[in-house]
């Protein structure tokens, strides 16, 4: 029987309360890997040892949730221990790499691809995608204002944001005073796609608009593909015919409530261990 | 694009192919900075007429000197940026071109009493040589006192107090920090310490330390900061390091002198900018490694920032270079002291993070082109070979 793991750093993660009804799941958070961490002498850099056998990672169906290590000691011990954050995440590789499947893609944000700034997202679906649209943006450089003329309007963002479209609502000071980066303010009506495997749901929350299922079905395809997930939400814009991507995001702190969409996870947790206990068989049957 | 990148790396573990490349590189490089003098100087006037027969006219040492000078490099900036060819400015900074021909010829000894008299007129009775290894006073008539630049590793030129080590330019991570002045002390104790980081260097990965000297030959030097004994803050405290495409061949370094700065982070900081350096060369020799476009920022892996592509090709070169010099340093035990080695292996789980990212680096790049795949190859090579450092260090119990 295929074993269900949560690796997560953020209690708040409105993913865990839905994941936890599942029976069976196991729950590691991200405090409990660092503190397992020890520094080592040269030639050795970390060690982690830790009792892993609760887990049973091999061929297992992992959520790995670590997006940040905001509200978790793990930063601060990884500094106690001179351990850059890619050791975390280089250890979580590790631990999780028999796993049959990793719903997210690993390691620190900007390096995993399920968390990646929305410029790089918009390049990677217009290489997979080319006909998609996606917000014209400008992007200034070493504390120089970009030219905006091409943005109607323009609106200030942090590269991390993925839900605020109006006003950017925290930015740090480096990308309010540095790098600044802006982007076209979206036309149309929200609609977001919520999404668990193959199975999505929209969601309107400014009003119901028509919307191409045909192109949804493709963007969640093509998300799914391009940022090594199998869950999350994807923003997009909708004026008449024209559908604009505007971020996929790991949190679905918009769907979570969703009926709909706690049953598409439920569903996807069954389809995938049922496909890994097959595949499990169908190998020791060799 | 030419070039073969694995080349690179032959520089960077000192193959035996390696001067081949590195004379190669830089005769690239001196070939490109007289191409662009000469035409800078095309405008046909008395002036830019005398500076070019000046500098042909001059022994090929001294057009070399004359050639990888900052100072030359400076003006001939200025000169690529002004125009119509008739503006009178134009002629005014072609008269700087000859000025700096006339400094270099008094610090060489072949000058004439009009090269004294230009200088004097334009500059006054001091001034630093367009190399910064040597200090001329007026004396009087056509004579000048000669005084030698501290200078570490034999060939690098510590300048303190040139006016271009002074300058202030709000774009530069040093030259944008407050000018301090140096004591005669501070400046015995920064030379030490860089000193020491090259003899470190030249212990551990001596074909690193040859990369240093080949492709830094001066070192600019900012105080920004006063630390008094009773506590007292005078300044801006930073130790950055950069290296300077507007001056090839050399670095900026702030505060040497401040103890938080020691040898070991010296050393990351002189290979690093000198890695930039040399790396720039290379282009120069066979073109940029990519598009210098920045819409599409990828991911530093190390630092967590949004840079442009092209930073990120020459980044994961430069802690390639310095996690085999820190590696190098740690397996040889070269460190004097406990705590040098304790900082070396701290950082050196920094350089190596990046290179464990789980997936080729070559995919965090974001272009609007194909990368090439000699590029790719040299990465994926790079990444393997650190990798390689720590597969053996990784130790996960699994307790049955």
């Amino acid at each position: 029987m295929t074993n269900i793991v949560l690796i997560y750093a953020d209690s708040r993660d409105p993913l865990i309360p839905l994941l936890t009804s599942i029976e069976g799941l196991k729950l590691l958070h991200v405090d409990q890997i660092s503190r397992s961490l020890k520094r080592e002498q040269w030639p050795g850099l970390y060690r982690c040892a830790m009792d892993l056998s609760e887990y049973r990672f091999h061929n297992s169906l992992i959520f790995n949730r670590v997006f940040g290590l905001e509200n978790s000691e793990a930063m601060s011990l990884l500094k106690a221990n001179r351990l850059h954050e890619g050791w975390l995440h280089h250890c979580i590789d590790q631990i999780t790499k028999p796993a049959a499947k990793r719903v997210h893609d690993i390691g620190q944000r900007g390096v995993s691809r399920t968390l990646l700034p929305l410029n790089i997202q918009w390049y990677l679906l217009a290489q997979a995608l080319p006909e998609i649209r996606t917000p014209a943006f400008a992007l200034g450089f070493n504390g120089a204002m970009p030219d905006l003329s091409a943005l109607h309007p323009p609106i200030l963002k942090s590269i991390w944001s993925f839900s605020a479209w109006k006003n950017e609502t925290y930015m740090t000071e480096l990308e309010s005073r540095w790098n600044r980066f802006f982007v076209e303010a979206p036309m149309g009506l929200p609609v977001i796609v919520s999404f668990a495997g193959d199975k999505y749901q929209l969601h309107f929350p400014k009003g119901i608009t028509e919307v191409s299922l045909e192109a949804i079905q493709q963007l969640v395809t093509t998300c799914r593909c391009e940022f090594k997930t199998d869950i999350g939400e994807i923003i997009t814009f909708v004026k008449g015919d024209e559908l604009t991507f505007c971020a996929y995001s790991p949190y679905v702190g918009f769907s979570a409530s969703s009926p709909e969409f706690q049953d598409a996870l439920i569903a996807y947790c069954k389809t995938t261990t049922s496909l890994c206990d097959a595949a499990q068989l169908a190998y020791d049957s060799i | 694009m030419s070039g073969d990148f694995d080349s690179i790396l032959d520089v960077l573990h000192g193959t035996p192919i390696a001067p081949d490349v590195t004379n190669s590189l830089l005769q690239a490089k001196l070939d490109d900075i007289y191409k662009v003098l000469v035409q800078a100087l095309s405008v046909r006037n008395e002036v830019s007429q005398a500076a070019v027969d000046r500098f042909d006219r001059a022994p090929s040492a001294t057009q070399l000197k004359l050639l990888a000078s900052p100072e030359v490099w400076d003006t001939v900036g200025v000169l690529k940026s002004h125009h119509p060819p008739h503006d009178l400015n134009h002629a005014h900074l072609q008269q700087k071109v000859l000025l700096i021909v006339a400094r270099l010829l008094i610090a060489e000894g072949g000058h004439t009493p009009d090269d004294t008299d230009l200088v004097l007129s334009q500059v006054g009775p001091v001034f630093v040589s367009p190399a910064g290894d040597v200090a001329m006073t007026h004396i009087h008539g056509n004579r000048w006192n000669r005084t030698q630049m501290a200078k570490i590793g034999q060939t690098i030129a510590l300048d303190f107090d040139s006016p271009l080590a002074k300058q202030s330019n709000l774009t530069s991570v040093v030259f944008s920090l407050p000018c301090l002045e140096w004591t005669e002390g501070e400046k015995v104790l920064a030379g030490k310490k860089i000193e020491r980081a090259i003899a470190y260097m030249d212990t551990a990965a001596p074909q690193l330390g040859l990369l240093v000297r080949n492709f830094v030959r001066r070192i600019f030097l900012r105080k920004s900061v006063d630390i008094h004994k009773d506590g007292r803050i005078v300044g801006e405290f930073a130790m950055s390091s950069e290296h300077l495409p507007r001056y090839p061949g050399t670095i900026g370094l702030s505060n040497p002198q401040v103890t938080d700065n020691t040898v070991v982070k010296i050393m990351e900081s002189v290979l690093h900018e000198s890695v930039h350096n040399f790396l720039a060369c290379y282009e120069t020799a066979h073109g940029h490694f990519m598009s210098s476009d920045r819409a599409y920022r990828p991911i530093s892996p190390w630092s967590g920032n949004n840079i442009p592509n092209h930073s990120l090709s020459h980044a994961i070169f430069v802690y390639y270079a310095c996690h085999h010099l820190f590696e190098r340093c740690l397996a040889l035990g070269v460190f004097e002291h406990g705590s040098e080695a304790e900082q070396a292996e701290a950082r050196i789980g920094d350089f190596a993070s990046g290179f464990l990212i789980g997936r080729n680096l070559s995919s965090l790049f974001a272009l609007n082109h194909s990368l090439n795949e000699g590029l790719r190859s040299v990465i994926e090579r790079m990444q393997k070979d650190v990798i390689n450092c720590y597969a053996y260090n990784v130790y996960l119990q699994e307790m049955a």
